[in-house]
């Protein structure tokens, strides 16, 4: 199995963990590179250019914002970049690893090990307790399942919610809930977290508390964030804000 | 059709026909009064075409098996109604002084008394009497008589063919024979020496026209030129429809019949009636012909047999429209088939009506947000109720018009294909019809069901709390309380309590404002209560039992209401009931005394049953998610080494019990293989951890939705359990009366013309392999039997002598014998050497059915093999011999009674009864049994120009069981359309569930789940819960089998052996178990291919 820049190709993910590397600072190096990618949704006449030749270069320990109005191209740009969708050209390159090339299961595993993903809508199983959402990445990784509960247990006491565990989705509150999907994105140890404006379905204390919760693993952890939003807030707590208009990067802004 | 449980088809299609007015007018009220709600609910058809397919295919089973239902007993009706034609030809009316003919028995007709002959001289009197009448067209006379053939040129014998004399001018009057060839058979065109054969009789002899015939009768023998190849009926000398066993015929003018049977010159022994018109259009007339003749012959020409006709005084003359007999007879066995069908047929509705409610239910979920969205702008639950009724209706119109077409492609199948392939030549007269009637029935039925359950679906599904519904929420179960009361309701209810349910509903619900509990549990605790009590005041099981199931239900309710806990309550419940229904027969008549029941009950036990297996199974399936989620470490492999440890001593329970314990053994195995798959189940999820993704989600989601998981179980475990009852029902009675145990000991039968011994077979066959031999005279056709001990008139019965080697040498099996002997040999000796003492085949305890006799012995009691020896009065009519003798042993062999049947005598014993026998039936037994094809194949070719004819007694078990296997197979192949719905059922809601978690499956795909564990998940979950129900289906009929065929009641003295037949249960559970997961493949398929970022903003 290859290795590359300290993120991992399918490995048994405890090996995986041991070899990953500490926090690290912003500027150790790109961690996400993005190279003229277009993404063009439909066919014939009704072809929609969501994405107009991108570039981009996130440093691993960074924390970007995306921003723009709706249907610039925020969702699609990281849905790209994570490997969640096709691009339509171009290259896309997580720590040295052309993730376009890899095939849908090595692509799936390896954002199993390597990244976690935060959503506006939580997308927790309803089904499920609040532990068990927590331990899914770990299961899926065929990580025992007494090893996957501790993990899951810690994961859930970093975002403060440790009590809740057994609960299901439907009895937390809308923060406990994004609470519950960082501790989900988290639970594996990766190195960059995507999140599809993690407070758009919250209050603005809630809002504020989330946005807190991920600078300080950010900070702590050296963790890479993406963060797709609408809310300048959340934009100005980033070390950088990207701005989009109609599927192309129009502006850069370093606040730290 | 013309009825159907008494009622005129006629009407029930108007009934059904006003009720479909009535789905069709609401949805017409509510495209004219809401056209938005009516406008959402037919866009809500096309919006996705795959699953509409699926919904419109569920929602098609009502029909399709009500329709099958009719039209297979059309068809029967039909088939029989034609061969009645083809049988009777010209005759309507059969005047017999012989008794009466049962033209519709296997056996064929034949008269239940002492054959006689009249003179023919009573016709011309008849003629005369009845010249102006408006119907009758002439009299047939008829003499019948068997007699062996042999074709000269295919070297082919027959030891039966009837010599049938007719009257060619009469006959030809009427319209003649049918020749094969087409075209009439004209006897006035016979030349002396010639007869026509009938094509049955034909094909027995591989006779052609223009060959040579040799008749032995008499003790002469006759050579005759095969004139032509006429149809089988009655005037060609075969009495019985195309199915019965009956012979072919020889037909020869009166005259000439009479010189080879040696008779005087003017003797007949059958007479019938022609009526004006053709062979159809006569039916409605007969009754009222038959009428007059009867007056006639009764009144003014009472004594026109006797003087006229010669006939002894003590016999009667009795006039049967036969053809108006036979037609009705037919029609009422088309309406049994679809009585049956649709009664077994309520199993797959039940299935049916379920998966209904199932995809209305989900429909709902799925469109929840936009139902919470309706209700937010404004809309009531009553135009939610509207909107789904009218969406429902547009379904059910255009699937119960694909269960029509369905239904008759089954019925098709089930008729034309499936009977003829496992039965053989018996069917061969089905004839698939359907009429315009049944499918109308069939269509509204059908849609009836399916619009009544779509209304109480609709107004489930419409409580929707609006916040939840939009934002996707789970609902919240809060306790209902009780609302202020509305007098203003009450008094409305007053007069409404005409109508019980209306009345209390408006004065309890809508007046006083009580909660549901409080509603439904008391009315059902009084309803049961009466129930129990009526069951008990008329000793009906079925209101007792459904009484004594739906107080527990009811409580549980109540209890609900008041805060006990779902698992535990629920969980006794279903114990409760479980207790109840698998209660032995004997058990239950010990704790509340005796009922009588039928078939309905088998209904009523089934969806108990399943009913409360299913409660036990959803409310503690969770402890299947842990034998199913080890959490590692040393002890990771306990959860399954229990369950296989369980199931390893369960399985040593059975082979210690074996077969003891009344089939407890077999139960113990059944056990032992359901848990033991468990283990290997459990074993596999610790084996191989990459299942554990797929299998937490696949036991996860149908855990979290009791009421969506129930449902399906059940659908699955009601079919389940029908065919699992009816499987080991048919495979332990098919076992016992056609098993080798069947046999009795007995190999070969071998038989020559009644009048004639049967020559010896010692150098005939091979001697070195026959092991036993003895000899039997045929029925005479002339003997009474009555029981000493009851008031009953004598009943025809055959009574037979046999000789010193049938008791010795032979030495059959007995089933029974009596107290004060040790061993069935000391039975035989004693009948072979004692007086008076007899032998009698086993329909005489009614062990078998006698599908010829209906006299039985009603008053014995066996026990356990054994009986008080019981007396018989034995007449010879043709004698006047009566006589006393004591039957103290009972024949194994389960025979048709044709081989079997009658009361034996030793030789000398049935000298002095009916003179000296001639003995014209060997039985054989053979060192090697499966030599007994050849040894008989041998006998006949060795004896063909003899008229012998020698038959297996392993084959004649296959025959005669080839007839009730088809029926059962078609039986089963019915009750197997309910998997479909099972099976369609979980395709349904696997599309279902796809397109509702599709967001969650985006998730789960972006935190790392791979395609195959996408699809894993989907199929695993169907298969959790196809096996759930397939499971619980397979062990609650078990069971109840088991107390079946354990209950005296039910076998009706039969001994049988409980077993299980392992080999097709665990076929349909494979099969249903396979086509379940190709059902779910496609969706699961699809399920993993949903692409991830498409699938996250879902909504």
């Amino acid at each position: 199995m290859s290795r590359t820049n300290g993120l991992t190709l399918p490995v048994p993910a405890p090996v995986a963990r041991a070899a990953a590397p500490a926090a690290a600072a912003p500027g150790a190096g790109s961690i996400i590179t993005l190279d003229r990618v277009t993404k063009v949704y439909g066919a014939n006449g009704t072809r929609v250019h969501a994405l107009a030749g991108v570039s981009l270069s996130v440093e691993r320990g960074e924390m970007v914002a995306i921003m723009g109005q709706s249907g610039c191209g925020k969702t699609t740009l990281l849905n790209c970049a994570s490997g969640l969708d096709d691009v339509t050209s171009g290259s896309v390159s997580i720590a040295g690893q052309d993730i376009a090339t890899l095939s849908d299961k090595a692509r799936t595993t390896f954002r199993a090990h390597n990244m976690g993903f935060v959503f506006q809508t939580y997308n927790l199983l309803p089904v499920l307790s609040a532990v068990e959402n927590v331990e899914l990445p770990l299961v899926v990784s065929g990580v025992s399942p007494k090893e996957a509960r501790q993990r899951a247990q810690a994961a859930l006491e970093r975002v403060g919610l440790r009590a809740q565990g057994e609960k299901r989705p439907a009895q937390l509150s809308g923060g406990q809930r994004q609470r519950v999907t960082i501790a989900r994105s988290l639970v594996n140890n990766p190195e960059i977290v995507w999140a599809d404006e993690p407070t758009g379905a919250l209050d603005s204390r809630t809002a504020d508390d989330i946005i807190t919760l991920m600078e300080t693993l950010n900070e702590d952890q050296g963790l890479t964030f993406v963060i797709v939003t609408h809310d300048a807030a959340v934009g100005a707590r980033c070390h950088r804000i990207i701005h989009m208009v109609d599927g192309a990067i129009v502006h850069e802004e370093r606040l730290r | 059709m013309n009825e159907l449980f008494g009622i005129p088809t006629v009407t029930i299609m108007a009934i059904l026909v006003a009720l479909l007015g009535v789905a069709l007018a609401t949805v017409a009220a509510i495209g004219v009064g809401n056209r938005t709600m009516f406008r959402m609910a037919m866009r809500n058809i096309p919006r996705r075409g795959l699953q509409t397919v699926l919904v419109v295919s569920g929602l098609s089973l009502a029909t399709l098996i009500t329709t099958a239902s009719f039209v297979t007993g059309d068809t029967i009706d039909h088939s029989l109604t034609r061969d009645t034609y083809r049988l009777l030809g010209r005759s309507d009316i059969d005047i017999t002084w012989n008794g009466e003919r049962e033209f519709s028995s296997d056996g064929g007709a034949y008269g239940d008394g002492a054959r006689a002959f009249v003179s023919d001289a009573v016709v011309p009197r008849l003629e005369a009497h009845f010249a102006a009448d408006p119907d009758i067209e002439t009299f047939l006379p008829f003499l019948n008589r068997p007699v062996a053939a042999t074709d000269q040129r295919s070297q082919r014998s027959t030891p039966d063919v009837a010599l049938t004399g007719v009257d060619a001018a009469r006959m030809d009057r009427a319209g003649g024979l049918r020749l094969l060839s087409g075209g009439p058979a004209l006897l006035g065109s016979l030349r002396p020496g010639e007869a026509y054969l009938s094509e049955r009789a034909a094909r027995d002899l591989r006779a052609e026209a223009g060959d040579t015939v040799t008749v032995f009768a008499s003790g002469t023998t006759r050579d005759f030129r095969v004139a032509g190849i006429v149809e089988d009926e009655l005037a060609s000398g075969v009495l019985g429809l195309r199915y019965s066993r009956v012979p072919g015929g020889l037909v020869l003018p009166l005259d000439e019949a009479r010189a080879v049977l040696g008779l005087k010159g003017n003797e007949i022994d059958a007479l019938t009636v022609s009526l004006r018109g053709d062979a159809r259009s006569t039916v409605g007339a007969g009754e009222a012909a038959a009428d007059r003749i009867e007056r006639y012959l009764t009144g003014e020409g009472a004594g026109l047999f006797a003087q006229a006709g010669g006939l002894e005084s003590d016999r009667t003359v009795e006039v049967f429209p036969v053809k108006a007999d036979l037609v009705a007879q037919a029609e009422l066995y088309g309406n049994m088939f679809t009585t049956l069908f649709l009664v077994l047929g309520l199993f797959s509705m039940a299935a049916g009506v379920m998966l209904i409610f199932m995809i209305f239910v989900m429909l709902a979920a799925e469109r929840k947000a936009e139902m919470g969205m309706a209700r937010a702008v404004g809309a009531h639950r009553g135009h939610l109720v509207q909107s789904f009724i009218a969406e429902g209706v547009m379904y059910s119109l255009l699937a119960g018009a694909i269960g029509v077409a369905l239904g008759a492609a089954s019925a098709f199948g089930m008729t034309r294909g499936l009977l003829p392939l496992v039965g053989g030549e018996y069917f061969a007269l089905i004839e698939f019809s359907m009429t315009p009637v049944s499918l109308v029935i069939g269509y509204s039925l059908g849609v009836v069901i399916t619009f009544i359950t779509v209304v109480f679906a609709s107004l489930k599904v419409s409580h929707v709390n609006i916040v939840a519904a939009i934002r996707q929420l789970p609902e919240e179960s809060r306790r209902e309380a009780r609302r202020k009361t509305r007098w203003a309701w009450v008094a409305a209810g007053v007069p409404a309590l005409v109508v019980p349910p209306l009345g209390l509903w408006f004065i309890a619900r809508k007046g006083f404002g009580l909660p549901w509990a409080w509603i439904i549990a008391p009315s059902g605790i009084a309803l049961g209560a009466l129930l129990i009590l009526a069951g008990r005041a008329g000793e009906v099981l079925f209101p007792f039992a459904l009484g004594m199931s739906i107080i527990p239900m009811s409580v549980a309710a109540l209890a609900r209401y008041h805060g006990v806990p779902n698992r535990p309550l629920w969980t006794v419940t279903g114990i409760l009931l479980g207790t109840y229904w698998l209660l032995p027969p004997g058990t239950h008549d010990r704790l509340f005394g005796e009922f009588t029941s039928d078939i309905e009950m088998f209904v009523l036990s089934g969806i108990m049953i399943v009913v409360s297996f299913t409660l036990v199974i959803v409310f503690n399936a969770r402890l299947l998610t842990r034998m199913f989620s080890s959490q590692g470490g040393r002890m990771r492999y306990a959860p399954s080494a229990t369950v296989g440890f369980v199931a390893v001593a369960a399985g040593l329970a059975g082979a210690i019990i074996g077969e003891r314990g009344d089939g407890l053994g077999q139960l113990a195995y059944l056990l032992a293989g359901v848990v033991g798959l468990a283990a290997v189940l459990a074993w596999s999820a610790v084996r191989f951890p990459a299942l554990a993704p797929a299998m937490k989600m696949a036991i996860a989601y149908p855990l979290s939705n009791r009421f969506r998981t129930g449902m399906t179980i059940a659908m699955f475990s009601i079919i389940v359990f029908s065919l699992t009852v009816f499987s080991i029902l048919l495979a332990n009675f098919d076992s016992a009366f056609l098993g080798g145990d069947a046999r009795g000991n007995l190999d070969i039968i071998a038989t020559a013309n009644a009048v004639e011994p049967i020559p010896d077979l010692a150098g005939v066959a091979d001697g070195s392999g026959i092991a036993g031999r003895g000899a039997a005279t045929l029925p005479t056709g002339a003997t009474f039997v009555r029981e000493t001990t009851s008031g009953d008139a004598p009943m025809p019965y055959p009574v037979l002598g046999a000789d010193d080697g049938f008791f010795s040498s032979l030495a059959p099996s007995l089933d029974a014998f009596a107290t004060g002997y040790g061993t069935p040999a000391e039975v035989l000796a004693a009948v072979r050497d004692g007086a008076n003492l007899a032998l009698a085949d086993n329909a005489v305890i009614g062990v078998n059915y006698s599908d010829r006799y209906e006299w039985t012995a009603e008053g014995v009691q066996v026990d356990d093999h054994r009986f008080a020896p019981f007396t018989l009065e034995v007449t010879n009519a043709a004698t006047g011999e009566v006589r006393t003798v004591t039957v103290v042993g009972i024949l194994k062999a389960t025979l048709p009674a044709d081989y079997i049947g009658g009361i034996y005598l030793n030789e000398r014993d049935y000298a002095d009864f009916a003179g000296q026998p001639v003995y014209s039936r060997v039985y054989l037994r053979l060192h090697d049994a499966a030599d007994a094809e050849t040894v008989a194949s041998d006998i006949e070719s060795a004896l063909a120009t003899r008229g012998v004819q020698a038959e297996s007694v392993t084959k004649i078990l296959r025959d005669a069981g080839a007839q009730s296997l088809a029926f059962n197979r078609m039986f089963q192949a019915f009750m197997g359309l309910g998997l479909v719905v099972g099976i369609a059922g979980l395709g349904v809601i696997a599309f279902r569930s796809v397109v509702e978690r599709r967001q969650q499956i985006g998730m789960l795909r972006a935190i790392g789940y791979q395609r195959t564990t996408v699809t894993l998940t989907f199929l695993l979950e169907s298969s959790f819960v196809a096996a759930m129900g397939i499971l619980s289906g397979i062990a609650g009929g078990a069971v109840l089998a088991r107390n079946l065929l354990t209950s005296e009641a039910f076998t009706e003295g039969a001994t049988i052996q409980f077993a299980v037949p392992w080999a097709e249960l665990v076929a349909m559970a494979a099969i249903a178990m396979l086509f379940s997961l190709g059902m779910t493949w496609l969706p699961s398929r699809g399920a993993s291919r949903v692409p991830v970022a498409e699938a996250l903003r879902y909504e």
